[in-house]
């Protein structure tokens, strides 16, 4: 019975784990999405944090003649 | 038995409960709250024009915003003075005053662009729009950042002066942009700009600031 208590516990726990790597997996895959999309300027990309703006300013700066 | 497994969903959860607070504190944006508000003082300030330096007009500005904006219609925006393009800079900032309005970040830069003159299609063809196209480009979003620092100012989050410097060397970077000064110049006064950004919002928001 203790095993069984345990094993409820250690699927809840790994379960949980699963759940919190999905959730990382998902923001990496959309940050390298963003990340692609900034290799150059697009109607796409955002400028929603300080960071995308900062990086539209560099990727525009560098197509200056 | 019932009570183990009562006392051990418990602990489960209890451990499960530390997950969720660890993912809502990574991605949210846990700003605390300001630990110098400025004290705007009761000012008999009625205009910030006859302040001979860029950075006092600024400063004057920031601290009476009932000035700024009385003069916000008539005086000429600081990057346009002393420009011989001053009429065009002009029209860009009143044609594209309206950018600023949006809330989605993705208008407000489909915006940016269409004011700025660069016509970019979904595959992107920046790289083929006119120099001073992209130059506009850049000065608007300077002015983004530029109303994000007044608004963190606003919220008391940073200092008038933390805000009046930071102004001023957005103003210097927009001026060299529109003067069509070399890259180089110009990305050497962004990197000192950038440095003093992140020092100034992640004195406010814990690790590295990412969000307006």
């Amino acid at each position: 019975m203790k095993i069984l208590i345990w094993i409820i516990v250690a699927l809840v726990i790994v379960g949980g784990l699963a759940w919190f790597m999905s959730g990382d997996k998902e923001t990496s895959t959309n940050t390298q999405q963003n990340s692609l999309e900034n290799t150059g300027i697009t109607e796409s990309s955002s400028i929603g944090s300080d960071d995308q703006v900062f990086t539209e300013i560099d990727n525009a700066l560098s197509e200056l003649e | 038995m019932i009570k183990r497994v009562f006392v051990s969903s418990i602990i489960a959860l209890l451990i499960m409960s530390t997950f969720v607070l660890a993912a809502g504190s990574s991605s949210g944006n846990a700003r605390v709250s300001p630990t110098t508000a400025d004290r705007v003082a009761e000012s008999t300030v009625s205009t910030c024009e006859d302040k001979e330096t860029v950075r006092d007009r600024i400063k004057c500005r920031i601290e009476n915003p009932q000035v700024a904006r009385a003069e916000a219609y008539d005086a000429v925006e600081e990057a346009c003075r002393d420009s011989d393009k001053k009429d065009a800079c002009e029209r860009l900032y009143k044609s594209s005053a309206y950018c600023y309005d949006q809330t989605d970040p993705a208008e407000k830069k489909r915006c940016f662009l269409k004011e700025s003159g660069v016509n970019i299609n979904s595959k992107g063809t920046f790289r083929a729009a006119p120099d001073e196209t992209k130059r506009n480009y850049v000065v608007l979003l300077f002015y983004e950042l530029q109303e994000r620092i007044e608004k963190m100012q606003e919220e008391g989050k940073i200092t008038a002066d933390q805000a009046t410097s930071l102004i001023t060397k957005i103003v210097e970077i927009k001026k060299m942009i529109i003067a069509g000064e070399k890259r180089e110049d110009i990305v050497v006064k962004i990197i000192d700009f950038k440095k003093e950004y992140r020092s100034v919002v992640s004195s406010f928001i814990p690790g590295v600031a990412n969000d307006s």
